[in-house]
């Protein structure tokens, strides 16, 4: 179960800006600078735990791992109207779950307390009182996340781990 | 039933004589390519408790590597230098026969160009325009990197069958018009999201009639409108680029004639006029037009979306003989050696550095401001693949995308231009 303040971002919020690739010399101290171009507050304030709802096509477009700094930040989920594949792919992998809910952007505000079930896909607007439903995960998403992200999944699975690390 | 491309070949590669749209597969890769890239993953495996990085690989032969992003190092970034001597040494050490260094242009046209890839074949990379190879009728998608780690230890990842919708491109590309337009007229019309999680098959007159440069730019661009495959036919323009890279036997993949679709979309390429999407996403693309009174300072023509000969051959004809305006730079990054050595016989790139344009070696440079850094506020024309804000280097600098033809006008005026008046028809 994930529980904490939600904060707001609308449509089309890109992977490439989340992180900020542009400026090289802020690369390294991304974590203080993570979504500035959308909200200035967020980097300061974020705690574990928080939930991010944005519009439609969050994640547009690209690869980079945003997923992963808003993971180090603290974010305990993600839930958009629709998001892009290949960031949704990689959020999912580095243990940070992405929910697709059409409709969900107008029926929260910036601060609202929440709780969401990933499994169940259930989410809980605590400050309105509502509840809604998100479309389903895939299992092996579900599955990934269960193992705490790709990498564990991945030192898991006997197998493989046996061939990782030479003797 | 039948099956569209999408599902043929993930029904091949995942051993299943059919699948359908929605089906979970597992699938073999046949070829995973990594640009810089490949440093992370050799982290992600030391992540994993691996003391040497990437510690296997299920096939050297379906593994490349090309240096691209930093080509060569720029700008005092010893980061970059060590990440390449990193990534040498990590080729070596697992005896990778194709490792491609700097100075052999950028990936998504080298690895077309290398003869490695075949219609039919199922191709990842951790770049999200690895879907460009879709206009040589291959399945090519985006990865992370961590899902890259998995397919060099494993040669196999899972796949969501997507559903596949058609674009019909009608008429016929006028000289003012290319794959770019094409593009940006599909965002405009059905929005970013028209393919979201979906394959594109795109048929019709116009692709019949467009050259493979055209089509490259299209599927290249396609992610943009959140598609996971971007399908063309294969026809003889296809057959011809393979055979000059040493591929021999062309299987190209068609769908059944029965094959189902989630929708059908058209375009008429008679009814459009030069296109720009405006700062900083696709989800607002007008008329370059309308857009004159944008005065620019940079104006890109390259990369891997356009840093073709056609690309090049547009923007020689368009500056021959005028000059880049003095408040503009004009960049012009070649797709790869190859296509600058073909752009040299030409007398392409003469023309364009008499007018005053700076050519670059081919790199994935200016489309991601490691060449040409915007300063604050200043506003450049790209025909690159992205305008998203700090893409160029300075999260200041506002980015317009257009064609090669419109990017070259609008150097030539200084501001936004609607390249009709400098094609010849």
């Amino acid at each position: 179960m994930v529980n904490g303040f939600v904060w707001t971002l609308g449509d089309n919020v890109n992977s490439e800006s989340i992180l900020m690739s542009g400026e090289e010399e802020r690369r390294d101290r991304v974590v203080q600078h993570v979504l500035e171009f959308y909200d200035p507050e967020f980097a300061k304030k974020v705690q574990q735990g928080d939930v991010i709802v944005a519009g439609k096509n969050f994640g547009a477009s690209s690869g980079r791992p945003a997923g992963e700094i808003l993971r180090k930040v603290g974010v305990g989920a993600l839930i958009c109207e629709s998001v892009g594949n290949v960031f949704y792919r990689n959020t999912w992998n580095i243990g940070l779950p992405v929910l697709k809910c059409p409709g969900i952007r107008s029926q929260f505000n910036k601060g609202d307390k929440i709780e969401v079930d990933i499994f169940k896909g259930i989410i809980k607007n605590l400050t309105s009182g509502k509840t809604f439903e998100a479309e389903p995960t895939e299992p092996i998403l579900l599955e990934i996340y269960q193992e705490g992200g790709l990498i564990n999944w991945i030192i898991k699975r006997k197998n493989l781990y046996a061939t990782i690390d030479p003797a | 039933m039948g099956m569209t491309i999408a599902e043929k070949i993930l029904a091949h590669k995942a051993n299943l004589p059919r699948v359908q749209a929605g089906d979970f597969v597992n699938a073999s890769i046949d070829l995973i390519m990594f640009h810089e890239s490949m440093f992370l993953t050799n982290h992600i495996f030391e992540e994993a408790g691996s003391k040497i990085g990437v510690p296997r690989v299920w096939n050297k032969d379906k593994v490349v590597i090309v240096l691209d992003h930093y080509a060569p190092p720029m700008g005092k970034n010893a980061k970059a230098a060590n990440q390449h001597a990193k990534i040498r040494s990590i080729a070596k050490r697992l005896d990778l026969p194709h490792f491609i260094d700097v100075s052999t242009g950028i990936c998504h046209q080298v690895l077309p160009e290398s003869g490695l890839l075949s219609p039919g074949q199922l191709v990842v990379a951790p770049d999200s325009h690895t879907t460009l190879y879709g206009a040589l009728n291959v399945a090519s998608t985006g990865i992370g990197e961590t899902e890259a780690a998995l397919v060099l230890l494993t040669g196999e990842l899972w796949f969501m069958v997507p559903p596949t919708i058609r674009i019909r491109v009608e008429g016929k590309l006028p000289p003012y018009l290319s794959g770019k337009d094409v593009f940006l007229e599909a965002a405009r019309q059905f929005g970013p999201e028209v393919a979201q999680y979906k394959a594109i098959e795109w048929y019709g007159p116009a692709v019949e009639s467009m050259s493979l440069d055209d089509k490259m730019c299209i599927s290249n661009q396609s992610v943009e409108l959140g598609a996971k495959f971007s399908f063309f036919l294969g026809d003889k323009k296809t057959e011809e680029f393979y055979k000059q890279h040493g591929v021999k036997e062309c299987n190209f993949v068609e769908p059944d004639t029965d094959a189902v679709y989630e929708q059908e979309y058209i375009i008429n390429t008679e009814a459009i006029e030069p296109l720009v999407a405006v700062p900083h996403s696709f989800s607002e693309v007008r008329p370059a037009a309308e857009l004159t009174g944008v005065e620019i300072q940079q104006a890109v023509i390259g990369g891997c979306a356009n840093g073709r000969l056609e690309d090049l051959a547009i923007a020689s004809s368009i500056l021959e003989g005028k000059r880049v305006a003095s408040s503009v730079r004009l960049i012009v990054t070649p797709a790869s050696h190859e296509v600058y050595l073909n752009a040299l016989a030409k007398g392409y790139i003469e023309k364009l550095v008499k007018a005053g344009a700076i050519v670059t070696n081919s790199c994935c440079g200016p489309c991601i401001g490691n060449i040409g850094t915007l300063a604050d506020g200043e506003v450049c024309l790209t025909s690159t693949s992205r305008n998203f804000k700090g893409r160029m280097g300075n999260p200041k600098g506002i980015i317009y995308l257009g064609s090669p033809a419109t990017a070259a006008a609008s150097a030539v005026t200084g501001r936004i231009t609607d390249p009709r008046g400098y094609c010849n028809a």
